[in-house]
């Protein structure tokens, strides 16, 4: 099996679901009718409530839930071997992450366009709806405690080379907005003028990576990089090459024999991820309080034209490699690896003597999350997309349709990194040698890893390996700043709603609620143990998914339709969740890297969260035993006919 | 008989949601707290919903004068954009400078693009009387002679 023939079978795979399970869930299952008037039609108003052709509607809905989530799951998944992960996000697109976002946008239709959160309200109860939106809050701080970590990781680590491009994107970012927003400039020359500043921001990046370790290394260490950067190649001894990123030069000096530089060096590195983190709170306090016109918005638009670029590129880089037999089609990770060692393992020894790595069950299933099925597409679905769907059966293709893109995506960035990275990667000592190396690695290291079999692929196309990985570091590094100045800016409204709610109103100001905003994302960030956010965070967002599908199985038994293909995935999301969370507590109790706070924190967060899972599956199992009805009336309904729409 | 084609390209991201996959902006109002982050932004659409609702009035997708297709587009999704632009030119033929004016995005958001022509000015408020009136001016030149509406 190569990368070629894995890709064509999954997207086969895929393909054959959405003309089959999806028009069986879309007819059989919510009866998706297409006479039946749509919100977008019954509400029309122009505003919210506008019926939208699919193809317009699919690229809006897809650039909205597609983002940082399937790139990064996939990438540290892989480690248990490429089958485990591929399966899963092929089969947890079409019978669970489709499904789940079908089943959204299905339900928000026939409640005229409200969201998913006012529909679990209605059927479930208002405690069911506070316990979603306290799951959503510590997601949230979770999300973007890793995320911080990731970007300063790979800064530092990995990609000096991104530094400028990413935060001149925000500079270019802010000019696009304010001439296109502002002062008017036409569209066509303002997105051509960003995406060629865009361009020389790579350009500059790449020619003059900024290695933010050395501010914070002696001067000792800083002469004997020096000396790394102008020494010849040597044999045995890795490069010190561009973009000079700080793991490369702990290697070379290592390699070398400057064992006191390497220390240094390591020493700053820590130093300097910690200010990178400090930094990129900053920027998530500022972007919170500015106007989203100014940069959230135009940095939106931008985004779009990343995230196109990276599918199709990756996706032609695979296709060449396969045409003109590439070693980058060439799959060199294991087909399946239970056993992965804890450690390298070295000459001598074996797997009992450096130890297990967590098993892939139920960890796989949290890994990867927003590849397979991302709780958080159900308030993209029900809020804004279902106002806009011209037929009811448009549900299809975008709900069940624009998953199974997102699905092409991870299994893409799969392929990358089982393949794309080349053999060195998985071998002893290699990113996915073993546990420690990736999976426990910092999340930079996964990301890097993304970024290098992306940057491989793109060197099939003719773009040089060092301007690849550029490119791919700042669309990564762009998605999480994005997501980071939108989930801020979130928290920090939830600060305020709670300041008002307990008569603290001086406190309910954007400045005091974004500092605490940031606090909490600054707390996830810097503690010890930010490897295990993403697994944490994949939880959380599961659990969110378990929930939409609850609601979604409540749904359909009041109106006493088949549940069975609702709850069994559900069952799966929430059982896989519970049972991570289980082995996160216990680790982070037994983790004695952790400081005593850290170690309380974390496991409160963590039961915090976990009791209010147990408590929502209550609330579930209370409305199911409520019985059956209370929804005939809004089903028996004659509906008016839609005569047209807006398809020419 | 074509079809007149109006696109209304809104002037800000049709979703106003940002964060990708692991976080959105819009859509859950009790996380907003009665918030709109957005507002600016909504009274950009209500007036283009105040262009879109005059159109409809005048020219209802189900009535006998539906010749109209009108689209609203979010200016992210060029991939539609582009080839919708594309199409519409080639299909109507506008004229030269229309044509490039149109396929090169030289106008400026919101912006309204009639049978591939471009028939709003940069940064005047859209009046609903005159894109009605070069829309029904569509209408009638496609129609051949002695035909009356």
């Amino acid at each position: 099996m190569n990368a070629a023939t894995l890709a064509v079978v999954a997207f086969a795979a895929l393909l054959v679901a959405y003309l089959t399970y999806g028009r069986f869930m879309a007819t059989r299952i919510f009866r998706l009718d297409p006479s039946r008037r749509t919100p977008s039609h019954e509400l029309e108003d122009g505003v919210d409530y506008v019926p939208t052709r699919v193809p317009v509607l699919f690229g809006h809905h897809f650039a909205s839930i597609a983002g940082l989530g399937p790139i990064l799951g996939p990438a540290i998944a892989v480690v248990w071997g490429w089958l485990p992960a591929v399966l899963w996000v092929v089969l947890g697109c079409i019978f669970i992450g489709a499904v789940h976002d079908l089943g959204a946008l299905a339900v928000s239709l026939r409640f005229k366009g409200r969201t998913i959160g006012d529909v679990c309200s209605d059927l479930m109860g208002w405690r069911a709806r506070l316990l979603a939106l306290l799951i959503i809050f510590f997601l949230l701080a979770l999300a973007m405690g890793a995320f911080v970590n990731a970007i300063s990781g790979l800064f530092v680590n990995f990609n000096p080379d991104a530094i400028i491009p990413s935060f001149g994107l925000m500079l270019v970012a802010v000019a696009v907005g304010i001439a296109v927003y502002k002062l008017k400039v036409g569209l066509g020359p303002a997105t051509v003028v960003g995406l060629v500043l865009f361009a020389l921001l790579i350009v500059c990046g790449v020619e003059w990576p900024i290695t933010s370790y050395e501010w914070f290394a002696s001067a000792e260490a800083r002469q004997a990089l020096d000396g790394a950067r102008d020494a010849a190649p040597a044999e045995g001894v890795p490069g010190f090459e561009k973009p000079y990123g700080a793991a490369a030069a702990v290697r070379h000096l290592q390699a070398v024999g400057n064992e006191r530089a390497a220390e240094q060096v390591t020493a700053a590195i820590a130093l300097t991820q910690k200010w990178w983190i400090w930094g990129l709170l900053a920027y998530a306090f500022l972007a919170s309080v500015l106007p989203v016109w100014l940069l959230l918005q135009p940095r939106d638009y931008i985004n779009s034209f990343q995230l196109y670029f990276i599918l199709a590129t990756l996706f032609v880089g695979l296709v060449v490699a396969a045409a003109t037999g590439a070693p980058e089609n060439h799959i060199n990770a294991a087909v399946f690896r239970p056993d992965v060692p804890m450690t390298a393992i070295g000459p001598g020894q074996t797997i009992d003597d450096v130890g297990r790595a967590p098993s892939w069950l139920p960890l796989l299933f949290v890994t990867i999350a927003c590849g397979a099925v991302s709780g958080f597409h159900s308030l993209v679905s029900s809020g804004t997309t279902v106002r806009q769907l011209d037929r009811e059966t448009d549900a299809r293709v975008i709900g069940y349709g624009a998953m199974l893109v997102e699905g092409v995506l991870a299994i893409l960035v799969i392929a990358a990194c089982v393949a794309g990275l080349g053999a060195e990667a998985w071998q002893s000592g290699g990113e996915y040698g073993s546990w420690k190396s990736i999976g426990g690695a910092g999340l930079a290291v996964q990301l890097s890893a993304v970024v290098r079999g992306g940057g491989n692929f793109l060197a099939l196309l003719g773009i040089p390996t060092r301007y690849g990985t550029a490119i791919l570091a700042v669309t990564v590094v762009a998605f999480a700043l994005t997501t980071l100045d939108t989930a801020t800016r979130l928290l920090r409204f939830n600060v305020e709603a709670i300041c008002r709610a307990v008569d603290l109103e001086p406190l309910a100001n954007r400045y005091f609620a974004s500092l605490v905003a940031v606090c909490a994302i600054a707390f996830f960030g810097l503690v010890p143990a930010g490897k295990t956010l993403w697994t944490l965070f994949g939880t959380a967002n599961q659990l969110l998914a378990g929930l939409t599908l609850l609601t979604v199985s409540v749904f359909l038994y009041k109106l006493g339709r088949p549940v069975v293909y609702t709850v069994v995935p559900m069952v799966l999301m929430l059982a896989m969740s519970i049972w991570a969370m289980t082995i996160n507590l216990v680790g982070f109790w037994e983790n004695e890297s952790l400081s005593k706070f850290n170690q309380w924190s974390l496991t409160v967060v963590t039961l915090v969260v976990l009791a209010m899972s147990l408590w929502l599956i209550v609330e579930g199992l209370l409305s199911f035993a409520r019985g059956r009805g209370g929804l005939e009336r809004e089903e028996r309904e004659s509906p008016e006919p839609v005569t047209a729409g807006t398809q020419p | 008989m074509t079809r007149v084609s109006v696109l209304l390209i809104r002037e800000n991201a049709e979703q106003l949601t940002g964060g990708g996959c692991c976080g959105t902006l819009d859509a859950d109002d009790p996380m907003l707290g009665g918030r709109d982050p957005f507002h600016h932004a909504r009274q950009d659409r209500r007036d283009l919903g105040l262009l879109h609702r005059a159109i409809r009035k005048l020219y209802p997708p189900d009535g006998d004068r539906g010749q109209v297709a009108v689209q609203i587009v979010d200016p992210r999704n060029q991939l539609y954009l582009i080839a919708k632009l594309a199409a519409d030119v080639i299909r109507y033929r506008p004229g030269l400078g229309a044509g490039l004016c149109t396929i090169c995005q030289m106008f400026s958001l919101p912006a309204v693009v009639v049978n591939g022509r471009v028939i709003s000015r940069r940064g005047e408020t859209l009046d609903p009387d005159a894109v009605c009136h070069a829309i029904g001016q569509a209408l009638h030149d496609r129609r051949p002679a002695g035909d009356t509406p």
